[in-house]
This record gives C-alpha cells, structure tokens and sequence, in this order.
C-alpha cells in the first residue's frame, strides 16, 4: 500500500487527472443512462405488464386518418363483455385542472377519473381502505401515499374531506403506494366516474367527444392476433359502419402492449432516449480514452520496476496482484468521486425528468446500471493496460506504426466536437424560447380564476370593481388563458362538406385583447350588442381557411351554426413553442356556465402593492371564495420548466465536457510526449530549436485532429438535428456553429499540445535521453 | 579551442552542498583526440555536458572558440548544436520510428541544408559507413556495432568541428568496440577534434590525451604514450 501510495505520489498530476475526471465522468454518463432506462422501461413494474394492453382508435375521414390513444367511454368495458380473453376492461379520464382545498390551502393535484376495475388492471397495492369501492361511489376519492402524507401529515387520512374547484366536497376513501417514476399512468387522485357525470355533461356514448383512454387485461396466453381480428365485427355491432363506410369514414380498434403504447406515435421519446445514451456513451468514452492513454502511460513507467521485481524473484501471478491493487486502489479513488459527484448532479437531473434524488440513487436498476459501467471500465482502462504491460505489448513499436494508433485521440477529439456542438445548440434554442415572439405580452398580466358559481356568475362586476383599482390598466375576461395550450373547436368555409379543421378556441371580450397588447386588424367585437356569433380569427387560421381577405367572412361549425368574422389578430403561442403555433377562433365572450378567468395588466412599477390590492378587493367583493392571483410569465416559466432545466443541466454537462475535454487532450499530450521524451532529446541534441519541436508535434497532431473534425461533422449534425426537432420553431442549423467549434476544438488541441510540449522541451534533454 | 577555467557544478540539498565537479582548469585544442576516465560519479558525463553546452556549470567560465559560454542564450546553444558539435550516446538515441536515412538525414534538415545536397551528404556518408543496404531499415533492425555506426554518422552529417562521445562503446563487444574506434581515431586525423567518456583503458588510448577525473577533481591530464596501443 504504501509502495502504491508513493508511487501515485510521483505522479500525482497524471492520478489525479485521471482520477477526477473519471469520476465525473462516470457519474454524469450513468445519470443519463438511467434516466434513459427509466424513460425506456416505462411500465414495465407492472407484474401482468405482458397481459396489460392499451386500446387505441384509428379514425379515417376522406381527408386523413388519425390514430389516437383517445377512445370513446364504452370500448373498453365493451370489450371486456363481449371476449372472454379480455379478463378486464378499464377506462380512465384525465381532469385538467384540479385545484384542492384543504384546511385554506390550495393543492393542485394530478387527478383522474377512473372506473372500479381500475386497479384489476394497473396492479397498486392499497394500503389503506378500500380502493375498488371508493371508486365505485360518489364524491370518493382514491389519494396516493405521498398525496396522503403532504395532506394530512401523521393524521388518519381515511374519511378526510377535500374541496374540489371550490365547491365539490371529496371524502377519501383509500390510500395506494405511490406510483414509481416511470408509470405512464402516475395519477396522485382518482375519482370515480359517479363524480365525473354528477359534475360535467359528458358525452359517455358511442358517439364519443370526451378525452377517455381504455386499457384491457388479457388472460394468459391469449392469442391477440386472434383476438385483434374480431374487432371490426365488434366494432360492427356498437356502430353504424356500414353508413360511415359509404360516406368514406371509417373506425377501427386495435390494442398495443402497455410496455409499447407510449412509443406508438411518439418518436420524440424514442430519439430522446437515443440522444441520452448517445450522449451519455460519449462522455463515458471521452474519459475513458483519457483514462486508457494515461493508465497505458502510468504502466509504461512502471514497467522497469515489474521488470526489476521479476528478476528478483516475483511470480508472474504475484506481480500481476501488484498491478491489480495498484488499479483497485486507483478505481476505488475514482468510484467515491463519482458517487460524490452523482450526489450532487442528481438534483438537478432530478428537476428536469421529475425524479427524486433518494429514488435515483437506491433503485435497483440506477445500482445495477452504476455497476456494470464501473465494472466495464475497470476491466478496460485498468486491467486491460496492465495485463498488455505484462505480456511486453507495449513495447514502442517502430517500423510498423499501427494505422489505429492514433484512433482513441481521434475519438476523444471527436467526441469532444460532437458534445460541444451539440451543447451549442442546445444552448441557442433555449434563448431562442426566452426570445420568441409570443404575440402578446405578459408582462405585468396576471389572471384570475372565478372558480366557482358565486365568483364567475359575478363576473361582469367583479371585472368593474377590479378596472377601479389604482395601478390596474385594463381588464379582460375569457373562458381560458392561452398558457397551457387551449381547446378545440371545428370550424370550416361552407356549412357541411370536407372543409372542416380543428382550431383552438377561446371566448375573449374586446377587452382581453387590449389587455394582451394583441395587434386585431377590423373592428373588432361589438361593445353593445350581445352578438355571440361574432369571432375574430388569427392569422394561421385565415391561411389554413383559405382565405385571403377573412374580414366580415363568415366560418360554420359541424352544426351548422355561423359565425361572422370581425377581426384579424396575429398569431400568438397559446402553449409552448414544442408544437406548431395553431390558428385560434376567439368567440365573443358572452354568460358563461363553467369556467371564467379575468386577465388583470397592472402597472408594472406598483406591481406588488397593486396585487395586493386586487387580492383584498376580492376578499372584500366576495368573502370566503380563496381566489389566487397567478402571473402570466410565472406560467409561461412553468410551462418551459422543463427546457429551463434543460438549460441549466446543459450549462453543467457543457461545463463538464470542456473540462473533460481539455483533461482528455492533456492526457494525450502527456502520454503521446511522455513516449517520445527521448526522440525530442534527440532532436534538441541535433540542432533542434524548441519551435522546432513544437511544430513538429503540433503540425502532425492538429492536421489529424481537423480530419477527425471533419468526419464528425455528420455525427453532431444528426445529434443536433434529431433534438432540434422537439420544438416546432427552433434556431436554423447553421455551418457557423460547426466551423466555429472546429476551430475551438483545434485551438484548444493546439493550445494544450502546445503548453504540454513546451514544458517537456524546455527540460534538459539530457534528462530525457540519460535513463533510457 | 576550448578553456574550462575553474569549473564547479554542484546540487544544494536543504544545508548540504554535493559537488560533481571542483575547480577543473584545462585547455583543449583544435584536433586533439581526448579520452576522460575515472570510476563512476567521477563527474566524466557532466563534464561532457557542460562542454557540449547540455548542462551549465555552477561556477567558473567556459570558453569555445574564445567566446564565453557562460549564461550563453538557448538560442546561441542551438547555433553551436547545428554547427559545432556532434554527439554520440552510449545508448545510441537513433529515433526508432525514423530509418537509418531520415535518422542521419535529421541534423541536416535542422541546419537548414537543401534537399539535394542533404542527399548528397548523406549518400557519402552511408558509403563511408559501408551501410548503403541498411538506408531503409529502421534502428531495430540493426545491431548494437551498426546502431552505432548510424549514431557517430548522424553526428558528423553536419560536419562538426568537435564530436562528443559519451561512452560510445559502453554497450557493444570489443570487435564493435574496436570499429568505432577506429571510425573516430579516422574521424580525428581528419581534423574532428573529439572528446569521449570512457572506461575502458584500450580504447582510451585511441586517444590522443587522457584526462582522469576522481571526485570531480582532475587527477591526471597526460598525453597518451602509445597511440596505436590497440592495435
């Protein structure tokens, strides 16, 4: 131990080196390993997950056709009745917004509705109460644990009463486990379907209309093709098919295995896992060529010593032990620095893909995943060096130079282009999102929701009282605020035929545009007349419509009623810039019997006591209601949450790979100059002028490394366009960035080489050349 | 050609002062053929060193040529490596990934020589060795006696007037031994004047002058008697 000690002592520059930043390494390429597997093993907890199928509908019109995870109420327990494989069938509904109250705190929770063979089907242990039955009766609800615990604290949470939207009371009736990080289906409360009739007027039928997913539980060893092929008789028997089919339409059924359904249609999850092991190969690579090339260079200098212990009397096996411990010593050192190191990334992984620390680190797979990339790499960059060394491999070879000889500095140089350029991008299209134009602005805007009877039956007052305010500009109502993406409504040119599309919709008065800064081409809805078929379109929808002069057009809905157009408004982004910006119909606001929201824009300099006031002016207006005033950009930064996190762990990995980088390209400074510390004795001896030296080393070393360059080119343009994708408007991919990375990349090569090289010449070559 | 007056070279350790060389005074003139000897640590390389400008005295002056080579600049160094001295290693330091040609080809191209006369050079040279066959292979192809016999033509490519043999024969058997010998006695009635570090009495008579080192002091500094004794 001691002897290892000392001699890592001697070469503490190159240890730690190596040690640092394959710990680093190691950490950030098994965080994003694993939240690649647990991107990839989504459901896969599941004991049936083999029997567990999803039910997905294909809808074809003469236009288009469209398959969607969305299916009508009645399919699926449809299913369960009609074939005996289908052991159960199960149907679920996600509530959008579910704000609870509880004890004078607001909670908004990830709410469904579900039906009682819910849990026949998704496997939950309950821990307490009865959860089948909870969701078989009315106003019951079914929490999670960790719901349970945030909630109620140590208290029995059995029979407990939330308030849901202000007014629906909700008893809880059982408690489950919580649902693991990669379940599709990670509900926090279930309703029962009782609730979910007695509060909206939902289409449950055939016809469909309403957002339901379906799942089915085959019985073992069901033959499923079998099984698929009865579905457009079953189909058949529920619906008219033979009339749609006349008409050119058609629906079809089809079920997909659970572990496969959150692929089907989904290929950024696919490219996003690829991306993440690509990524996290990378770096692992990275740092272990740096590691390889130094480790190889460490062996080399001990190669005298095994030599000297060989002579003396030392077994083959023994000095191979030697090898190993020094290695084992070597490894161990950089095993804590990662974990240390993973202890301190995982939060920030943790807020980007939603995870939590302590689940990342104690899971079985996150351990098997750590495992087996520090086994690998102890096996190839520490065992493998020693035992090459033991054999006498790494004998400098001379007439015969290897044509790979230098491939681990072309990959680690290749790599390092590749991480940077991406990280680039990356880095460019997150300020690109801070950038981007909205349409509006939210500045200074917050928003109300009127969420109960007393408060949106008020409106109309509540909207005057507010405009009095001091420091209140204006005041706006409509049915939604366009943040998290709007719902959607059928418009077309003629009142029947093929011209229909969907369009986002929204009822807004004059007001909420003038509140959102919105730029509105005509007149604009009418402030006297009550004229609720008046709509002012945005730009998107004029080109989608066909038309070229929209104003005082007019647009039908399926059901014939029509609407005059009375305004043209820019685009604006009603959720986030992932997806394409689409056209939005705003109607006329007018009494509304659900929902309202009041659009506040305040003077921004008196901000704060402004909130304030409107918040008491509420409290005064309305006793008892809890209504929460909410900013605009605090949701549009909500809503980007991920990306922001994005940027922040980009910044780190970016931060990461540089230092990785360089380290790596030192190490092969070192480890290449190291092996030829005699031929540039030599040359010294032989007229050589430092520059001379440095030239030479550098000439050969940066033409490689801008050939390397060049071919990693399409590598990093793949990797940089598949993640581009994600977002509908992204920065263009410019040759600039891969030029401009080339040449860091062959700057920092040069600089580096050049730092090592200088050092190593500017000793006495006598050094160099008295102990070979 | 070369004065050494009052020559210390010595390493402080904390308190302690080690010498490897004390107070050595000798002149050396153009076309003597000088052997040092004496027992290892006698400071034989060291001196070698400092006249081949690799290493720096720690006291006293060192004249080449009558000019002062005392803090002279690494770029002087570099002219007087490029044009004065050649050097020849025990361990023969040809560059294993360069063939006998480019390895004797190196001091030239560093001198600043043009293609075809290097080629020229370097054709005489490889005939004079007798390792014309030998151009193309690389250094561990060749024995210990034909490495060295690449080392001591690299070094004289560029015409030195003063070669630096340290322990030149240390690694091969008497017959190779023998061979360098007389290449380098031939070298020196050419009018090279050499300096070698050796510790062999026979071949220290090749020489023309022996100078002995114990403790880093000289302790003898004799012509030699027979010239020809190996022979």
């Amino acid at each position: 131990m001691r002897t290892i000690l000392r001699r890592l002592q001697k070469q503490k520059f190159v240890t730690s080196f190596k040690i640092i930043s394959l710990g680093i390494g190691i950490s950030c390429a098994v965080i994003l390993f694993y939240i690649a597997f647990n991107l990839y093993s989504t459901d896969r907890f599941y004991p049936d997950k083999e029997l567990v199928y999803q039910v997905f509908e294909k809808y074809t019109t003469p236009n288009d056709n469209s398959t969607s995870r969305i299916i009508r109420h009645p399919v699926a327990g449809a299913m369960m009745t009609d074939f005996s494989q289908v052991e159960y069938g199960t149907t679920v509904r996600k509530d959008w917004d579910s704000p609870y109250e509880y004890k004078q705190e607001i909670l908004n929770l990830e709410t469904y509705y579900a039906d009682s063979l819910l849990f026949k089907v998704f496997q939950r242990k309950c821990i307490l109460g009865d959860a089948e039955h909870a969701l078989k009766s009315l106003n019951t609800a079914v929490i999670t644990k960790s719901v349970a615990h945030k909630l109620f604290g140590k208290e029995n949470p059995i029979n407990q009463t939330l308030t849901l939207r202000g007014s629906r009371l909700i008893e809880v009736k059982a408690v489950i486990e919580d649902w693991p990080s990669n379940a599709s289906f990670d509900a926090e409360v279930i309703l029962s379907f009782e609730t979910l009739k007695n509060e909206d007027r939902l289409t449950m039928s055939w016809h469909g209309g309403d957002s339901f997913t379906g799942y089915v539980k085959l019985l073992p060893e069901t033959d499923v093709s079998m099984l698929r092929s009865k579905f457009n008789a079953f189909v058949g028997k529920y619906t008219d098919l033979k009339k749609l089919n006349a008409s050119g339409y058609n629906l079809e059924y089809f079920i997909v295995p659970l572990i496969k359904a959150r692929f089907l249609n989904n290929n950024n999850l696919i490219t996003q896992i690829l991306i993440l092991v690509l990524l996290g190969t990378l770096l692992l690579a990275l740092v272990c060529f740096n590691a390889y090339l130094l480790s190889v260079s460490q062996q080399n200098r001990m190669k005298k010593e095994l030599v000297v212990r060989r002579i003396n009397g030392s077994s083959y096996s023994q000095v191979l032990m030697l090898i190993f411990k020094d290695a084992l010593f070597q490894f161990s050192l950089a095993l804590g620095i990662a974990i240390l190191v993973t202890w301190n990334i995982a939060p920030i992984a943790s807020t980007f893909f939603n995870f939590s620390i302590l689940k990342i680190i104690t899971s079985v797979s996150f351990v098997s995943i750590f495992l087996s990339v520090t086994a690998i790499i102890f096996l190839a960059i520490f065992i493998l060096p020693s035992i090459r060394t033991m054999r006498g491999m790494h004998k400098t070879k001379t007439a015969n130079k290897p044509i790979f000889a230098d491939f681990p500095l072309a990959l680690q140089i290749g790599i390092s282009f590749t991480l940077l350029t991406f990280f680039w991008f990356v880095f460019q299209q997150l300020n690109y999102i801070q950038s981007f134009d909205k349409g509006y602005s939210s500045e200074g805007i917050t928003y109300v929701e009127l969420h109960n009877k007393q408060l949106y039956d008020n409106h109309a007052f509540l909207k005057r009282e507010i405009s009095k305010i001091p420091g209140v500009i204006s005041v706006g109502t409509s049915d939604d605020v366009p943040l998290y993406g709007l719902s959607g409504n059928i418009f077309g040119t003629e009142p029947s035929g093929d011209n229909y599309r969907i369009f986002r919709h929204l009822q807004a008065d004059n007001d909420f545009f003038e509140t959102l800064n919105m730029t509105v081409e005509g007149k604009g809805f009418s402030n006297t007349s009550n004229n609720k078929n008046e709509v002012i379109i945005t730009e998107a929808v004029a080109d989608e419509l066909g038309f070229e002069n929209p104003l005082y057009k007019t647009i039908y809905q399926t059901r014939g009623r029509q609407f005059t157009i009375v305004g043209v408004a820019k685009d604006i982004v009603s959720g986030t810039i992932h997806s394409k910006i689409d056209g939005i119909v705003f109607q006329k606001f007018y009494a509304p019997d659900t929902y309202t929201l009041l659009s506040i824009k305040m003077d921004e300099k008196n901000m704060l006591a402004t909130s304030e006031y409107v918040t008491r002016t509420f409290e005064k207006l309305m006793p008892n209601t809890n209504i929460q005033l909410k900013y605009y950009n605090q949701d549009i930064e909500a809503a980007y949450k991920t990306d922001f996190a994005l940027k922040k762990a980009v910044t780190f990995f970016a931060i990461i790979a540089t230092l990785l980088t360089i380290a790596g390209l030192v190490g092969f400074a070192i480890s290449s100059i190291q092996k030829r510390m005699k031929e540039l004795g030599v040359r010294k001896v032989n007229g050589a002028t430092e520059w001379n030296l440095l030239t030479l080393l550098n000439k050969n070393l940066v033409l490689k490394a801008g050939i390397t360059l060049v071919l990693f080119i399409p590598i990093s343009w793949y990797l940089v366009n598949s993640w581009i994708q994600f977002y509908a408007y992204h920065v263009p991919i410019t040759p600039i960035v891969f030029t401009v990375a080339l040449m860091l990349v062959l700057f920092v090569v040069f600089v580096t080489v050049s730092i090592t090289v200088w050092n190593a010449v500017r000793k006495n070559p006598i050094e160099s050349l008295r102990y070979e | 050609m070369i004065e050494l007056k009052g020559i210390f070279k010595y390493f402080n350790h904390k308190t302690q002062r080690t010498f490897v060389l004390k107070d050595i005074n000798t002149k050396i003139g153009e076309g003597e053929f000088v052997s040092i000897m004496g027992p290892s640590g006698a400071g034989k390389s060291t001196l070698l060193n400092i006249i081949g400008l690799l290493d720096e005295s720690s006291e006293g002056e060192y004249l080449f040529f009558d000019e002062s080579m005392t803090k002279v600049k690494d770029k002087k160094k570099v002219e007087y490596h490029r044009n004065y001295i050649g050097f020849i290693f025990q361990a023969y330091h040809l560059i294993e990934e360069m063939t006998v040609y480019e390895n004797i080809e190196t001091p030239l191209i560093y001198k600043g020589i043009k293609k075809k006369e290097r080629q020229a050079i370097i054709a005489d040279i490889l005939d004079r060795f007798n390792i014309v066959a030998k151009k193309d292979l690389f250094p561990q192809q060749l024995s210990g006696g034909q490495q060295q016999m690449v080392g001591i033509a690299r070094a004289i490519a560029g015409k030195p007037k003063l070669l630096l043999a340290d322990e030149p024969t240390g690694n091969l058997h008497t017959e190779q031994g023998k061979m360098i010998m007389e290449v380098l006695k031939e070298l020196n009635e050419e009018g090279t004047t050499i300096i070698q570090v050796t510790h062999n009495e026979a071949f220290a008579q090749y020489g023309t002058r022996t100078i002995r080192l114990l403790d880093g002091r000289i302790e003898e500094d004799v012509k030699s008697k027979v010239t020809s004794l190996a022979e």
